[in-house]
């Protein structure tokens, strides 16, 4: 199919989304606008709440950037923290018996329950929030990393050893470039959780950002403004993951998972 | 698990063995820090927590026994996940296979799939009320979401040289699409199957914060309202153990039912 | 491992499905939101001993365990009536829900504490017009303050800055649930705590905090009260005002027997999963009297919900000015007009 035609029909169902939004909302009033808007109130909430502060005391500008800043700064430290620790888990076997039911039984439980840690251990700053984020993003950095790394092909660390590499050239040599497309994918799956926790870490002590952003509203009951969040939620994720793919077709040969 | 044939292969006790000792090792520095250190301030001591559980067996938290909170919060877990595999497979090999289905449907999904549960509440509630349907909804969407990706990463990552050999022997569009691209994308599904079902899990919290009177979840929520940090572990400690039932069981299931190749985990 | 799976879906179904609420109720059943908090307890009390159905009327009573989905579910038509503080205001400001009932003082919950070494406790009256508040401008000045936002709380600091020529900026206000503040403060972080009953009892008693002001030594009134939807109100009139009835004449039976409703207090607390001993029910229901009926007759109605939370509401940026007359107008004393 040619490009062009597979923009078209996305664009029109886009557009056919907005449509039936529009139909049940301010066509049909099938719903209380004051719960679900129409398109075009939420249109008018986004282009007021970029210069307005009122009511939750931020610019939708200054609450994305609140936002970014904490989801990525959780997300590298997620990465930083995670990737090794896969790749360690994988290759050396004590490692991963003493870690992985300790890794299996944590990882079960959501991030908010670890707020009340996390407020003791680095307090109710910036940092607090990017450690629930963390506890996101760190579990598909290991899982795929892990994954990544034992289904190198036994007969290429075979070859390798054969012509005599050190298990050092084995790991970064063969193991990591053979698991790179995997780690890859676990980078992306955990760029979409360090942001869909936004929500959660913010419910703790922020003055600004989308997710608080939505709390806020729903207090006072702004729907609209709700939508705002929700939709900036939405496209600003699929923007980072679509540079994140960008930056995976530039790096990452081979395999594409 | 072939996957861990490259440095696992030693013998099952000795796995148990290490991960006996890691537990043990894990829940004494929890109960020395309890004891020894500021730790104590924030959060209980594991045997106080498993006391407490084990009382809740008998006397009711709220209303209801921890058993039955849990059966609660399994019943829409279940339910929820159920909807989320029946929606997220179908939907996801719309796009993976068919030029038509992409270009539909992956606009729309990319804008949607980072919106989290929580921030659903509002609509779930105006759409399917405060019962059922809406905690229903809520575990539905967080679980579809990582079910619909890797149906979707699956099917389109279908080896073409496999592709090729069917048509090669004759086969049409139909049997590519049922022999070939269904079977080869398996291990991808059962990945998302997984993931999803983590996720449906830890939305049960987002889940009861709706409206209940009953669930894991709803532990958490009424121990955070009231600063009860041994309740809010029971739930997180329920939540954790269940969790890690079910994988298991799901990752037995996998076991069975493609035997030719598991993505290890 | 297929018959486990079975098993565990076949419990899992043939359990016993608890359908939320129809959308559609008769005339004489009241589905009203509650929470774990001293307000629910006439309402919750009243069904409890079947005086609703007594009275020709059907109470259900529908728990939350947060503020903000109760009145996403008013205006989303699935409960006709809830038991709530602040947040009530923003119901009959955004979707035309009405005031029907006043059900208890809701000021002396709140209470604003700090450690014993802070500055601010050695400084009371400061403001010759408050002479129980402790701190100063001097003191109080960049304090960071754990407090939920929205909240009867937030009004309560702002007022306390007030009161020393101060705003809101020139303290840090650090947005954050009762029960993570609480927690937070007993790390070390924050100066000034909100919290409320009963938590105000163990900052007291157990923790050694200092008390520097209430909303009561604030000279603040608030009150609880029973807010109920447009539609409900239309539709369901008669039943709401023999609700309302219930309510005050309920209230005068929990301000008599105090033990009776010690008890009671305490059981609906358990059942929202929370627990409180008697004694700390019996405080709370000390410094927070329910209104009776001698109360619906004599209060002007409405009059605190007007004056307190309508202002900061709007003062605070959280509501528009321009929504203060509909606000008012959705004050309905028409229920309480039968005690006069």
């Amino acid at each position: 199919m040619k490009k062009s035609l597979k923009r078209l029909i996305s664009a029109i169902s886009i557009a056919s989304v907005l449509l039936f939004w529009y139909l049940i909302t301010d066509g049909l009033h099938l719903f209380s606008s004051y719960l679900f808007p129409s398109p075009v109130a939420v249109f008018k909430a986004f282009v007021n709440k970029l210069t307005v502060t009122v009511p939750d005391g931020g610019t939708l500008f200054t609450h994305l950037v609140a936002s970014l800043q904490v989801a990525l700064y959780g997300y590298f430290l997620g990465i930083v923290i995670g990737v090794p620790l896969g790749i360690l888990m994988a290759w050396h076997r004590k490692v991963d018996l003493i870690v992985k039911p300790i890794f299996d039984l944590i990882r079960p439980i959501p991030p908010v329950g670890w707020i009340p840690l996390m407020i003791l251990w680095v307090g109710i700053g910036q940092s607090a929030k990017a450690m629930v984020i963390f506890v996101s993003a760190v579990t598909p950095c290991i899982v795929n990393s892990y994954t990544g790394i034992k289904q190198t092909s036994q007969v290429h660390l075979w070859v390798a050893q054969t012509f005599g590499a050190t298990r050092r050239q084995m790991l970064f040599d063969v193991a990591i470039p053979s698991a790179l497309p995997m780690i890859f994918s676990g980078l992306k799956v955990s760029l979409g959780a360090s942001w869909m926790a936004l929500v959660a870490a913010e419910m703790l002590a922020s003055t600004k950002g989308l997710g608080y952003m939505i709390q806020m509203n729903r207090m006072v009951g702004r729907a609209d403004n709700i939508i705002v969040g929700m939709l900036m939620i939405g496209v600003v994720g699929a923007i980072l993951s679509a540079i994140l793919g960008l930056v995976e077709d530039r790096f990452v040969k081979g395999r594409h998972v | 698990m072939s996957s861990r044939s490259i440095s696992i292969a030693g013998s099952r006790t000795e796995v148990v063995l290490y991960a006996v000792a890691a537990l043990a090792g894990f829940f004494i520095v929890w109960q020395l820090l309890v004891m020894y250190t500021a730790v104590g301030m924030v959060m209980p001591s594991p045997i106080e927590v498993v006391e407490a559980m084990v009382a809740s067996c008998a006397d009711p938290i709220g209303s209801k026994t921890l058993p039955m909170h849990i059966l609660f919060s399994l019943r829409r877990v279940l339910i929820g996940y159920l909807l989320a595999v029946l929606i997220g497979i179908p939907v996801g090999i719309l796009m993976g296979c068919f030029q038509v289905g992409e270009a539909i449907i992956k606009p729309v999904f990319e804008i949607f799939r980072p919106i989290p549960g929580l921030a659903w509440i509002p609509l779930a509630i105006l759409w399917f009320g405060i019962g059922e349907e809406s905690k229903y909804f809520i575990i539905c969407v967080s679980a579809a979401v990582s079910i619909i990706l890797n149906t979707y990463e699956g099917a389109k990552s279908v080896d073409p040289t496999l592709v090729g050999a069917a048509r090669m022997l004759g086969a049409n569009d139909f049997q590519v699409f049922v022999f070939v691209t269904i079977p080869s994308s398996v291990p991808h599904i059962f990945a998302g199957l997984q993931v999803g079902l983590s996720s449906s899990w830890m939305a049960v919290i987002a889940a009861e914060m709706i409206r209940s009177s009953e669930g894991t979840g709803w532990i958490i929520t009424t121990g955070m309202d009231s600063g009860n940090t041994v309740q809010i572990l029971i739930g997180m400690v329920s939540i954790g153990f269940i969790g890690l039932i079910l994988a298991s069981l799901l990752r037995g299931l996998e076991k069975k039912l493609c035997t030719w190749r598991i993505q290890g985990r | 491992m297929k018959r486990i799976l079975v098993i565990l879906l076949a419990i899992c179904m043939s359990f016993p499905a608890f359908a939320g609420g129809s959308s559609e109720t008769d005339s004489s059943t009241i589905r009203v939101g509650v929470m774990a908090a001293m307000t629910a307890l006439p309402v919750v009390d009243i069904v409890n001993n079947g005086l609703d159905e007594a009275n020709g009327i059907d109470v259900e009573l529908v728990q939350f365990t947060t503020g903000a989905p109760m009145n996403e579910a008013m205006a989303a038509g699935e409960i006709d009536a809830s038991c709530i503080g602040a947040a009530g205001v923003f119901a009959l400001a955004n979707f035309n829900a009405k005031m029907a009932a006043e059900l208890c003082d809701d000021t002396v919950a709140i209470e604003l504490f700090v450690r014993p070494d802070n500055p601010i406790a050695s400084v009371k009256g400061a403001n010759p017009d408050y002479p129980d508040v402790y701190g100063d401008a001097g003191s109080v000045k960049g304090a960071v303050v754990l407090c939920p936002a929205g909240t009867l709380s937030q009004y309560e600091v702002q007022r306390y800055v007030d009161l020393f020529g101060l705003t809101m900026d020139d303290i840090q206000f650090v947005p954050m649930e009762y029960g993570q503040a609480y927690s937070a403060f007993v790390t070390g972080e924050g100066d000034i705590l909100a919290t409320r009953s009963p938590q105000t009892y163990t900052a007291a008693d157990e923790m050694g905090w200092v008390s520097i002001a209430s909303l009561q030594n604030l000279n603040a009134s608030a009150t609880a009260q029973l807010v109920v939807s447009e539609k409900a109100y239309k539709d369901k009139a008669d039943a709401l005002n023999t609700l309302v009835r219930l309510i005050y004449e309920r209230g005068d039976y929990l301000n008599e027997n105090v033990d009776y409703a010690a008890q009671a207090l305490a059981d609906w607390f358990a059942e929202c999963g929370q627990t409180i001993d008697m004694e700390t029910s019996k405080r709370q229901l000390a410094t927070k009297p329910f209104y009776g009926t001698a109360d619906a007759a004599e209060r002007e109605f409405g009059a605190d919900f007007r004056n307190t939370l309508v202002d900061f509401t709007i003062s605070s940026g959280q509501l528009d000015e321009s929504q203060r007359e509909v606000t008012y107008s959705n004050v309905k004393a028409d229920f309480v007009e039968q005690f006069k």
